[in-house]
């Protein structure tokens, strides 16, 4: 007979086991219908339209079907050459972000630290009241999730309007070191290639990149060619094993920072080893370097002998040293790029931009590609990958940054200004010339009291999550709880931890609940229409702009006047009649998109960033630019630009023409920069390395992804990964809560031993898509010189558990 | 006070246990049986010393010269190779209480029809194989089943496929409160008339090896194929345009204008 | 000697489905669990596999139940070694 006890054991064991299935996240209850709703949908009557992908910037199209005025289901769009009628997890329940309980359906005011519901009509006119009083302390915050007529709205507003270029976005903490990599080498932002190279290369290597989570369409399209018999060779450089490593042939374990020396020591060897692309260079490229005073992004030309003289300690000798990537696979490394029979594509993120030399690094990394002529062939490409959806489209395009102008102009410029003027009919004089606060120095003096030199008083969030997404959240978001005189409004969907310390919440359309475009991360530009309609109240961001303006423009504010004396966002009528876009229902009795999109697209030929008519993008699932008209009347994109094959631009007998280089004789940069240690790194007191990052399942602070029932079910929490031995040795079990503690702030996480992703011994990661716990408490702000985007990839930290935390505070 | 203890280390007992039975087997809940099949059994309980088809082992020095290949037994027998235990021919009558059963486990792992389903299992080991390993084919074992992939071969299946919570934080309150509503499982195709062939009351993108669901010993009770001899499905069954992307969606179709007869 | 940890599903909530329940609990091998929404929690303490067949069979047929799934499986070896009591394939 079986042992009383053991089987008393195994019984409990057994209910336990079945009772966790039952109380736990397992269960998958059937999806009941909302009071709201009365007929379920039944597929009589749905009907499928095409929309970009609310989530990150590769930018795959999706079919939304749509019944009785809901989205109801979603599927891969066939016809996508971005996607080819495949998506993630994430964009197979895009539907469901329209649907969470708490939208925000009505504008809320703070008074007496209460919210309270308002009119939108006074919503506005608090706001424009705010503006007309203090223009010059008016900040606008803004987002690469802007869709590109929203970006455009504000930054005409801003800097056409008000004269003001406090007007920065998210994707400073994002984008930014991958733009100033790119205006440093091509003299003009945005990748030279597209997601065809994906198809086409030998060797794929990912510069402390995760795109099996984070891009995983992309990557699972080269993937998939291994699984149709080809041969591809995956090589993996990061600080951590990802799912990436897994399906990597090679994975090389670098320290933080170790991307700078890599890069380095593969040029100096393919100097030494004499099979760099001499002929190439010769024609195409110039040597570069910092000045050694003022270092600037256009630096200093320097010979090819200085070049060689600069880079000959980088061995890989040396480079192991800095990197602790052996000095074999450095040899690897650059034979592979001395080889010029295969075709090599480098994919980066935010692994190179959130990063003290993310502009250095991005630069580098081109320099290796151009020194070893992998570079303008299909397969041969340094491609930096967006993680918003227009990110591109708005932000870089639009220019919907403290110190441009749309259509890669800069407000530091006479004649940059002038023709900006010369489009919006603006009496000379109107744009300012001073740069405006970056997202750090913006939020620094935006919680700054006012008699400290804080001279934000009033700004104005879209489409973004600050209070989450932040670095040192303490220092640059936190205190705006104690500042009565500034004035915080945020135009969101659903409650956050930005809307937290919000004194006018303004309720917004989403997605497909209004007309939208979006720029991808290979210039793709996209477009789509409004669907459904938004909750409530929620009004599109587009119209809150227009609706403020016009505010101001019946206050009497001069800057909402263009030299005519008319309204700046104007719309008319084929008659001539001016349409009032302003009042919302009257909003969408024509499509204000249009409107914009071609008053924008006069600005993209400067920089040949062409933009075809509005009516091309409906027809098309996005169109690469330079998108330009055919002799037949047709529009051509342009998939591989600066090569001659493919890009209009090229002059005649060129086999390359770089035509924006930035020594104005068509020729790139390969730039020199010396390596430096990261600003912070571990010690006695905080001995361990933090990295921050992403999951498959969330996107960015999950405001939408954690109202997904499959997506928060697969991953209902933050964690901290550590490494098995750094565990044992602080006696940490799986799944304990411990704290994180920097000098800067703390956070409390369970522990995932061993977890998704494997940080080697003296390294923890944790995502920061758990508004409930914030590790933007603990990251730095220590930032790029160039870029102004902070690290948030790496700073010191103790895990401390939480019994000992408690004796030592 | 005492009590409490008990308890506490019950409860730690047990979930040592659990992680000792979850450990052993890859986090995948292991059926009864699964180490004892009937095969094995069989196989153990013959002594081998009377079996000639048994070869003996012999030592690495006489590997070379040890004759090896098919024992003389089997040689002189003709031998039978196992019959599927899968027969096409089975008279097949499909009951509708299995097919609303079947479906409504389908919906449940789905936020909408056509979503990817979750994975209902917990998962340690994420790499393709591992999955292959009972999905490429399907197993049924001891009550429970693998499904069959009804779309061809693709890479990273956790792309699109939900797993459940990692072991960690499988007791994290994972709620959440929407009003989506999606679109409901299929009921049926459309009929021209009775008997006529049904119309495919899905889309065809990504569910498009038929015989996953719709056949094969791994099939959904209820859904299966009367006639699963038949492979060429799309022949007599017409797939859904508005469901399908397969052409763009008009509200009418096109033809062309009325013949011009002169009429006298 | 199997022990197992198994989790029934109903098609609604377990509280519209007491019939079955009733019929469950009185299967003298199973100790009813706790309940959530449509699951219901239960371990088997058998004598035999193939009673533990039998009683996977019986609830699984139940009305309203539309699915079983294991949570954990645990089996004396020594007790029955030398019985050859084997699985029928599920056909």
């Amino acid at each position: 007979m079986m042992d009383s006890k053991r089987r008393n054991f195994l019984k409990s064991a057994a209910m336990a086991a079945a009772g966790s299935m039952v109380a736990g996240n397992t269960g998958l209850p059937v999806v009941q219908a909302d009071e709201g709703v009365s007929d379920l949908p039944d597929a009589d009557g749905l009907s499928w339209n095409k929309a970009p992908c609310r989530f990150c910037g590769t930018g795959c199209h999706v079919q939304v079907g749509v019944e009785d005025g809901r989205v109801v289901a979603v599927a891969g769009d066939k016809a996508a050459d971005v996607n080819k009628g495949l998506l993630c997890v994430k964009g197979y329940h895009v539907g469901g972000i329209l649907y969470g309980k708490d939208r925000l359906t009505k504008p809320l005011l703070r008074k007496d630290g209460q919210l309270t519901e308002i009119e939108w009509d006074e919503a506005i006119e608090i706001i424009a009241k705010r503006i007309f009083d203090s223009p010059d302390t008016f900040a606008f915050y803004g987002s690469g999730q802007w869709t590109i007529p929203e970006g455009y709205a504000a930054q005409k507003f801003m800097k056409g309007g008000l004269g003001n270029n406090h007007i920065d976005p998210n994707a400073r903490l994002c984008m930014a070191s991958a733009v100033t990599g790119f205006l440093a080498t091509y003299g003009v932002d945005e990748p030279a290639g597209c997601y065809q190279d994906l198809d086409e290369c030998n060797v794929l290597i990912t510069w402390g990149n995760n795109p099996a989570e984070m891009h995983p369409v992309l990557f699972s399209r080269v993937t998939d060619r291994r699984s149709r018999g080809e041969n591809i060779r995956i090589i993996d450089i990061g600080t951590r094993r990802t799912r990436t490593t897994d399906a990597a042939n090679d994975y090389l374990e670098m320290k933080p920072h170790g991307d700078v020396a890599i890069s380095l020591g593969i040029m100096h060897l393919l100097i030494e080893n004499d099979n760099y692309d001499k002929s190439f260079v010769e024609k195409h490229c110039n040597f570069r370097g910092a000045e050694e005073v003022t270092p600037t992004l256009q630096g200093e030309q320097i010979s090819e002998d200085e070049f060689r003289k600069r880079i000959a300690k980088y061995t890989p000798e040396y480079v192991e040293e800095l990197s602790g990537v052996a000095a074999d696979d450095i040899r690897m490394l650059a034979d592979l790029f001395g080889n010029r029979d295969i075709r090599i594509t480098s994919l980066w993120c935010m692994g190179m931009n959130q990063h003290t030399m993310g502009t250095a690094v991005n630069s580098l990394v081109h320099g290796v590609h151009l020194l070893s002529g992998h570079f303008g062939r299909p397969g041969d490409s340094p491609t930096s990958l967006t993680g918003q959806p227009s990110a591109c489209g708005t932000v870089r395009e639009v220019g919907t940054l403290a110190h441009a102008l749309p259509g890669g102009r800069v407000v530091a410029k006479p004649e940059h200004r002038q023709q900006c003027e010369g489009f919006w009919n603006l009496k000379p004089g109107s744009i300012n010339e001073v740069p405006g606060y970056h997202t750090v120095k913006m939020f620094d003096q935006f919680t700054k009291s006012t008699d400290d030199g804080g001279d934000i008083t009033t700004l104005l969030v879209q489409v973004t999550n600050p209070g989450q997404t932040l670095p040192n959240l303490n220092a640059l978001f936190n205190d705006k709880k104690s500042l009565e005189d500034k004035f915080l409004i945020v135009s969101d969907v659903y409650p956050t931890a930005t809307t937290a310390l919000a004194d006018l919440i303004l309720p917004a359309a989403m997605w497909v609940e209004k007309n939208g475009m979006f720029g991808n991360s290979e210039r793709r530009t996209q477009q789509w229409f409004k669907m459904v309609d938004p909750p409530g109240e929620a009004r599109d961001d587009t119209w809150m702009t227009i609706a403020i303006a016009h505010k101001l423009f019946e206050m009497g504010y001069q800057g909402m006047k263009d030299k005519d004396g008319e309204f700046i966002f104007a719309v008319k009528d084929e008659d001539g009649k001016e349409i009032p876009v302003w009042e919302f229902d009257r909003y969408y009795d024509t499509n204000v998109d249009k409107h914009l999109f071609e008053e924008y697209r006069q600005f993209t030929t400067m920089k040949h960033k062409n933009l075809a008519p509005y009516d091309e993008y409906v027809k098309a699932r996005g169109l690469r630019w330079p998108v330009v008209e055919q002799e037949d009347g047709s529009w051509r994109e342009t998939r591989f630009r600066f090569s001659a094959f493919d890009d209009p631009f090229v002059k005649e007998g060129q086999e390359f023409d770089f035509y924006h280089s930035s020594s104005s004789d068509g020729r790139a940069q390969i730039w020199f920069h010396e390596y430096a240690p990261p600003p912070e790194m571990p010690d006695d007191e905080y001995p361990m390395w933090l990295c921050t990052g992403r999951v498959l399942e969330h996107w960015h602070t999950g405001t939408m992804t954690r109202r997904l029932a499959p997506l928060n079910r697969a991953m209902p929490t933050a964690y901290v990964e550590m490494h098995m031995e750094d565990a044992k040795a602080a006696n940490i079990r799986q799944g304990e809560v411990v704290t994180i503690q920097s000098r800067r702030g703390v956070c409390e996480l369970p522990v995932w031993v061993d977890g998704r992703g494997r940080p080697p011994r003296g390294t923890v990661f944790v995502p920061f898509f758990d508004e409930t716990k914030l590790i933007n408490n603990v990251t730095l702000e220590a930032h790029d010189p160039f870029s102004k985007q902070p690290d948030y990839k790496k700073c010191a930290v103790r895990v401390v558990k939480k019994t000992a935390a408690k004796v030592s505070s | 006070m005492n009590r409490l203890t008990t308890i506490f280390l019950s409860l730690v007992i047990a979930i040592a246990v659990i992680g000792y039975f979850v450990g052993i087997g890859d986090g995948v809940p292991q059926p009864d049986g699964l180490y004892e099949s009937a095969l094995l059994d069989r196989e153990l309980a013959r002594t081998a010393a009377s079996d000639a088809k048994l070869i003996p082992a012999v030592s690495y020095a006489e590997i070379a010269n040890t004759p090896m290949g098919p024992t003389k037994s089997w040689q002189a027998m003709p031998q039978t190779l196992p019959g599927a235990d899968y027969d096409l021919y089975t008279k097949i009558e499909p009951s509708e209480a299995e097919k609303e059963a079947s479906s409504k486990l389908r919906a449940s792992r789905r936020a909408f029809n056509g979503a990817p389903p979750v994975i209902p299992h917990p998962v340690e080991k994420t790499t393709d194989a591992a999955c292959y390993a009972c999905h490429s084919n399907g197993v049924k074992m001891a009550g429970l089943k693998a499904s069959v992939m009804s779309h061809q071969f693709l890479g990273n299946c956790m792309q699109c496929h939900a797993p459940m919570a990692p072991a960690p934080f499988q007791n994290v309150d994972a709620n959440v409160e929407t009003n989506f509503v999606g679109l409901p499982a299929p009921r049926q195709g459309k009929r021209a008339y009775q008997g006529a062939p049904p119309t495919i009351p899905h889309s065809q993108w990504m569910r498009e090896n038929c015989s996953a669901c719709h056949g094969g010993p791994h099939g959904w009770a209820g859904m299966e194929s009367t006639h699963p001899w038949r492979t060429n499905c799309t022949q007599c069954h017409a797939p859904s345009a508005v469901l399908d992307q397969a052409i763009p969606v008009m509200n009418e179709v096109p033809m062309l204008p009325p013949l011009d007869v002169v009429v006298n | 000697m199997p022990i197992s940890g198994l989790v029934v599903t109903f098609g609604s909530s377990v509280a519209e489905h007491a019939d079955s329940i009733e019929s469950i609990a009185a299967i003298p091998e199973i100790d009813l669990g706790e309940s959530a929404g449509s699951k219901l929690a239960i371990v088997v303490d058998s004598e035999t596999k193939r009673r533990d067949q039998e009683i996977w069979n019986t609830v699984q047929q139940l009305p309203g139940v539309i699915d079983l799934a294991v949570a954990m499986v645990a089996f004396d070896e020594t007790a029955e070694t030398n019985k050859l009591d084997s699985i029928r394939n599920e056909t």
